[in-house]
């Protein structure tokens, strides 16, 4: 019943519990004097016998059951690879040490205690993992008892940290021994980082030339006599070997500039890295400021963290966020500011607006201008006609005045056609001539035409007659065809060419009626002009209507009139009062004929 | 950079010279693996003080010296130790050479010390050599001096005594503190 109570007990607590005999190992007694105050730490070592050598370290450690005959621990080939338990003080079953105890972690063959507590006490076992039957016996016990310190034993109690200067020579003190006078002090031994410093029997060690392999984790023992048994009080001191303290200022390696490029409304990330110099007790201090006109306040960030760390120098870095750089933070100074015992640097940064961002903004502008500019003249180029046009409907230069000629314009046109091109396509020349031209020029502009049909009173002399009337206009409109000028009408402009050649008031448009081939025998002056002279293209009936571009090319070389009748009229805005006035007008200018200078 | 440079801790490689805010070097410098740069003249000598020169049967060997018995007995005491630039940071990579009639450079080849009768190459176009070591000082000891083998790592020049002689060897450094590897070098 009490076997089924034990194996369920067992199974509940899911505790691995190894029965096996303990009173053959090995005892030693070690007490734990703790400070309250400060945050220590403990070593148990696991010295199984080794086999090969034929005395131990620990006086107290052979038990009296063991005869000097068979040595335990002699089959196992690994003393290093050991398992760990602990007994309760109030008596029960061993547990195993594993990795989930807290403030126990086992470092190869040695437990360590991370926290000092009354709870630590206890007996702990250590033997090998893996053991033949013959070496149960191979294992050591360890009565733990943990007392705190009391204040009353002393005044000055040493530090279970310390620090050595590298390059000078210097003691390492045991902290249980530091209330005893040195008459008292009794033989210690010491082990560093796990192994037995043989030499050092001392309190305290004194290190003739200190290095960097001084460092690590000392234990002390000694032996304390308690009536009949013995106790091995036991310290640990962490040594750690420094420089001394740099007599240097902090270094800042980043920013370097004064000045920073940024884009507005971009988030920005300023970093400020700076290196200390090695300080024992000092906490380095590495802040952003943010300066603008007179104000300065400190910038909340995020601690600053360690880059690199060497045994002389420590490098850290902060880093300010700016979420979107803004038009204000343009004016305001970002002061890095770090500090060690023995000085501050500083180091400020100005944000400057990125010029590449603007140089891009007036070249785009510039290449759009010249775009625009471009695309004006070609606009104006097109429209320049029209333009003109326009410009001389709102100026009051009026040309015809004071010039003492009689018509506008006289049209020309080939009046004796040849038979062979009787058939035309739309319109003929003489149509467009005698119907279309009065039509539009004389009715809806209001300029004074002079046809040959029409004005000139019959029965003068031919050559006569052309010259008056080219004399007596201000423009000779030319219509221009292979009939034209393969005809005899060609004499009219070779004369009109001539009298333009001394009158300046006297200016000549060809209208190219359709396509023709200037003949070898035209004279050298019409060949010339042909070339020279403004052409209107007369594009059949797209030509036709009085808005056409045709017209609108035609009155841009009519002359410019600014008559009110005149003006009037373009608009086809005739109040009464005027209209007298343009009939009157129209009589002066009239479409009579002039009797002619004979 | 620092306001107060600490003493010893500069070595002037290359000449240089500071002209209106711009800092020019003399010498062109080419980076290669290991680039040989000028060489500088040196008594090396271990923590008891003890010289390294090169004996009559071309071994390094430590032997008690004074000053005067120093310059006399030069160009043995005399190292030049040419220095390398490394194309990676792993500390200073140095060449130790002696001229004694002939040239002869250290080398650790099969971890066994010896003298190459050879100058020293301009280039080398490996990561690790049997000539190069890494010259580091020991922390907190700025006068002290490790000599490392580029080719073996963990191995360090060291000083060992053999039967009487006191020889210049390669071996792995002790855990628990080695002053073997230490050495101070003595710039003429």
């Amino acid at each position: 019943m009490l076997y089924l109570s034990w194996i369920f007990l067992w199974l509940v607590t899911g505790v691995k519990i190894k029965g096996f005999n303990i009173s053959d190992c090995s005892t030693k007694k070690i007490l734990w004097m703790y400070s309250v105050k400060s945050e220590e730490e403990f070593f148990l070592f696991c010295d199984l016998p080794e086999p090969q050598k034929s005395h131990f370290y620990h006086r107290s450690q052979l038990s009296p059951t063991q005869g000097p005959g068979h040595l335990p621990c002699s089959g196992i080939k690994d003393l290093s690879d050991v398992q760990w338990y602990l007994q309760p003080q109030n008596g029960g079953l061993l547990e195993e040490i594993t990795e989930n105890y807290p403030h126990i972690i086992q470092d190869k063959s040695t437990l360590r205690f991370l926290t000092a507590g009354m709870n630590n006490a206890g007996s702990y076992i250590c033997r090998p993992r893996i053991r033949s039957p013959q070496d149960e016996a191979c294992c050591v016990k360890t009565i733990l008892e943990v007392k705190p310190k009391t204040n009353t034993s002393c005044v000055s109690s040493v530090s279970h940290k310390q620090y050595l200067l590298l390059g000078s020579t210097d003691s390492i003190y045991c902290p249980s021994l530091s209330c005893q006078s040195d008459a008292q002090s009794p033989e210690v031994t010491w082990y560093q980082n796990g192994k037995l410093l043989s030499e050092k029997r001392s309190n305290p060690i004194l290190v003739d030339e200190i290095y960097d392999y001084h460092q690590g984790t000392y234990v002390c023992d000694y032996t304390q006599w308690d009536n009949a048994s013995s106790w091995t009080v036991r310290a640990v001191v962490q040594v750690k070997t420094i420089v001394k303290d740099t007599n240097l200022k902090p270094d800042i390696l980043d920013p370097v500039k004064d000045t920073l490029e940024v884009e507005l409304g971009k988030p920005l990330t300023l970093n400020c890295t700076a290196r200390f110099g090695f300080e024992k007790d000092f906490k380095s201090v590495i802040r952003w400021y943010v300066k603008d006109s007179d104000q300065e306040w400190e910038v909340p960030t995020p601690e600053g963290k360690s880059v690199k760390s060497t045994l002389k120098d420590e490098v850290i870095e902060r880093v300010v966020l700016l979420k979107e750089v803004t038009q204000s933070d343009l004016r305001r100074k970002f002061i890095c500011f770090a500090q060690n015992s023995v000085g501050n640097t500083t180091q400020s940064v100005q944000l400057k607006e990125k010029k590449g961002v603007v140089f891009l903004y007036i070249l785009l502008f510039t290449v759009m201008m010249l775009a625009g500019v471009l695309a004006a003249g070609a606009l104006l180029y097109t429209y320049w006609i029209e333009i003109v046009l326009l410009y001389r409907t709102y100026q009051s230069k009026d040309e015809t005045l004071g010039d003492n000629k009689e018509f506008d314009a006289f049209v020309s046109y080939a009046r004796w056609r040849s038979f062979e091109s009787e058939a035309t396509s739309s319109l003929s020349e003489e149509n467009l001539a005698l119907n279309l031209f009065p039509e539009v020029l004389e009715n809806k502009y209001g300029y004074t035409l002079c046809l040959f049909e029409r004005d000139v009173a019959p029965g003068g002399v031919y050559a006569e007659d052309v010259v008056s009337v080219v004399q007596r206009s201000r423009r000779g409109i030319f219509i221009l065809s292979p009939s034209y000028i393969n005809g005899p009408s060609v004499f009219e402009l070779q004369a009109a060419v001539n009298l333009a050649l001394d009158d300046q008031t006297l200016k000549l448009i060809l209208i190219k009626f359709c396509s023709f081939q200037e003949p070898e025998s035209l004279p050298h002056l019409v060949k010339k002009a042909l070339r020279v002279l403004p052409t209107v293209t007369w594009r059949g009936l797209k030509s036709v209507p009085p808005n056409s571009r045709f017209w609108t090319q035609m009155r841009y070389h009519m002359p410019v009139k600014n008559s009110k009748g005149f003006m009037w009229n373009h608009f086809r805005i005739i109040p009464r009062i005027f209209s007298l006035e343009k009939t009157s007008k129209t009589e002066t200018t009239g479409r009579s004929s002039q009797p002619r200078e004979g | 950079m620092a306001t107060e440079p600490v003493e010893d801790n500069c070595i002037s490689f290359v000449e240089m010279k500071f002209i209106d805010n711009t800092l020019y070097f003399v010498e062109n410098l080419e980076s290669d693996y290991f680039g040989k740069l000028e060489p500088k003249l040196s008594i090396i000598r271990n923590l008891n003080d003890q010289v390294l020169f090169i004996n009559q049967g071309n071994q390094p060997v430590f032997e008690d010296m004074p000053d005067s018995d120093c310059t006399e007995n030069a160009p043995q005491t005399i190292f030049m130790i040419y220095m390398y630039k490394d194309s990676l940071t792993r500390g200073l990579a140095v060449a130790l050479s002696v001229k004694c009639w002939k040239t002869s450079t250290l080398s650790c080849e099969n971890k066994i010390i010896s003298f190459k009768e050879m100058d020293p190459p301009e280039n080398i176009n490996d990561e690790g050599n049997d000539i190069i070591f890494f010259q580091r000082s020991v922390p907190g000891h700025d006068d002290k001096i490790q000599f490392e083998s580029s080719l073996y790592k963990g191995y360090f020049l060291a000083c060992k005594k053999e039967n009487d002689l006191f020889k210049l060897i390669l071996k792995e450094k002790d855990e628990c503190g080695d002053k073997s590897v230490m050495f101070t070098v003595q710039n003429n």
